[in-house]
């Protein structure tokens, strides 16, 4: 055996790998002020006790009755239009941020003469990914917070912040999707006569046809979370009343609004099990 | 009709194709033969329009491949029809559609996209007229990726036709169906290129469906044209010859 070989299965590789992993956890919780006494000691397991107490039995009353239904549907709205229009913006976004639809690969003239063009789909290319990219990295309720700024209060600010960064996780999930797409039936299709615009009808959008729809489904599912909590900043739906109770101490209307959720959540995930299952 | 002259083509470091000339007239149907690897899908790929020479010229129909680009070469595209040799259809439409974007070159963004949600009653009577002749009419609305390789064959066959091109290529359009069909498509596709005056060449590796069928047989080895003879001027034996050792001569000249 060499000495690289030896190296590698050093007898302490594994103990070492170990102690760093510790290491890490240990400076992590460190850094959250990790403090189990808090959690479960007497005063830790009393103040549950009494938060649990608070909670139930939730509210009944029309009012709060009111607010959680209204609440419910309009966290249910805010899911799909943002889902739905992260589709639209993400297949918009998809042929531009794929790097073998105008960049590089078989479709892409790579004669000299058309360097110029070339340039400027390169420049486009980039420019969209950047966009694509800044949608996805900043996080959401950041941007329903400017929305807000932008719009006024409300739903619609929550469902432009919910779209847009959808939108971003569609294009760059979308055009990963484009670039792993057998080539050939789009050469084919190509050597027909057919136009980059036809060739994405008739040759990759049938191709991506169930990645398009389990990506849907499962940012449905993450976009239902999302949509619940948007009210925090003031973007609409069940977040909303659940913050106005936390913030008023009204113990057993949050009951209520937490249970809502629960339910709203649970069911479109179910839903959306349901209808992968008969579409794919 | 074409004219390729010092054709040459490579793929990194491996040469597909070092030199080839061929001449070929309008209506004239000829067979290409030589063993895989000795270029005959590249040199299709350069005819089509899909590939680039690194060097030499082709023309079709004066047309010179390095001169066009955007709607122009679209439009030279159109006139070319390729059969190829893994079919190449979109496994997610069904035989229908692929057939019907074998037209997309003479369609409009709105025309293309109108055949795909909802195809004219027109249209689709002569897809069905089309796939009738290729013997596969009762898979119209089947998905193209649940057919079998034959059935595939045909519908690529079908493709092609429904295209109304001038020139067909067909790279090893018999390749994966059984011998009995395989002569039944090339009497179809020599016999609709005759009918309708197209040019027809045809990649086989069956040495006796190539003389059967072909007045012209041009063999493709390593890269260049290895003989280019009148059928009629070319025996058994020395198609044998080719096929054993590369050319047609037994000294190996």
């Amino acid at each position: 055996m060499n000495a690289a070989v030896l190296r590698a299965r050093h007898p302490w590789r594994g103990l070492i790998f170990l102690g760093g992993l510790l290491a890490v956890v240990w400076l992590a919780a460190w850094w959250v002020e990790f403090d189990i006494r808090a959690l479960f000691g007497r005063d830790g397991v009393e103040a549950f006790r009494k938060v649990g107490e608070r909670l139930w039995p939730p509210k009944l009353s029309s009012e709060v009755l009111h607010n959680a239904l209204t609440g419910m549907v309009q966290t249910l709205a805010l899911s799909i239009v943002g889902t739905l229009f992260g589709v639209l913006l993400g297949l918009l976004l998809a042929p531009f941020a794929a790097r073998t639809v105008f960049v590089e690969g078989p479709l892409v003239d790579r004669r000299p003469r058309g360097r110029g063009a070339r340039l400027g789909h390169k420049a486009v290319h980039v420019g969209v990914r950047l966009c694509a990219n800044a949608l996805r990295t900043i996080p959401y309720l950041i941007l329903a917070m400017l929305f807000v700024f932008m719009v006024g209060l409300g739903p619609f600010a929550g469902a432009l912040a919910l779209a847009l960064h959808t939108g971003g996780v569609f294009g760059r999930l979308y055009a990963q999707a484009i670039d792993e797409l057998d080539p050939r039936p789009l050469l084919a299709l190509q050597a027909t006569g057919a136009s980059r615009f036809q060739i994405w009808f008739y040759g990759m959008l049938p191709a991506l046809r169930p990645a398009l729809l389990s990506y849907t489904f499962y940012r449905w599912e993450v976009n239902i979370r999302e949509a619940a909590v948007l009210g925090f900043v003031g973007a609409g739906g069940l977040g909303y009343h659940i913050q106005f109770a936390l913030g008023t101490f009204h113990w057993s209307a949050l009951g209520t609004y937490l249970l809502a959720t629960l339910v709203l959540v649970l069911a479109v995930d179910a839903l959306s099990a349901r209808l992968r299952k008969a579409l794919l | 009709m074409i004219q390729l002259q010092g054709i040459e083509r490579r793929f990194g470091s491996v040469a597909a194709l070092r030199g080839v000339a061929l001449e070929v007239q309008e209506g004239e149907q000829l067979a290409l033969v030589g063993p895989s690897g000795a270029g005959k899908t590249t040199l299709f790929n350069v005819l089509n329009f899909t590939l680039l020479p690194d060097a030499g010229t082709y023309r079709f129909d004066g047309v010179e491949a390095a001169e066009v680009q955007g709607d122009a070469r679209r439009e030279v595209r159109r006139r070319i029809a390729t059969i190829h040799q893994s079919h190449d259809l979109v496994g997610r439409l069904s035989t229908l559609k692929n057939v019907l974007s074998g037209r997309l070159g003479y369609w409009g963004r709105m025309e293309a996209l109108r055949n795909l949600v909802a195809p004219s009653r027109a249209a689709v009577a002569a897809v069905h007229g089309v796939l009738e002749r290729v013997g596969i009419a009762e898979k119209l609305d089947e998905r193209a990726d649940r057919l079998s390789g034959g059935q595939k064959q045909r519908v690529a066959i079908a493709r092609a036709l429904f295209q109304d091109a001038e020139l067909i290529l067909a790279d090893e359009p018999v390749a994966s169906v059984d011998p009995a069909r395989a002569v039944s498509l090339l009497e179809l596709l020599t016999q609709t290129a005759r009918d309708d005056g197209r040019t027809l060449i045809v990649s086989l590796h069956q040495a006796e469906l190539a003389r059967r069928f072909f007045p012209r047989i041009v063999g493709l080895h390593d890269g260049r044209v290895a003989f280019d003879r009148p059928t009629e001027e070319l025996s058994e034996d020395e198609l044998a010859a080719f096929f054993q050792n590369g050319s047609p001569s037994p000294s190996g000249s």
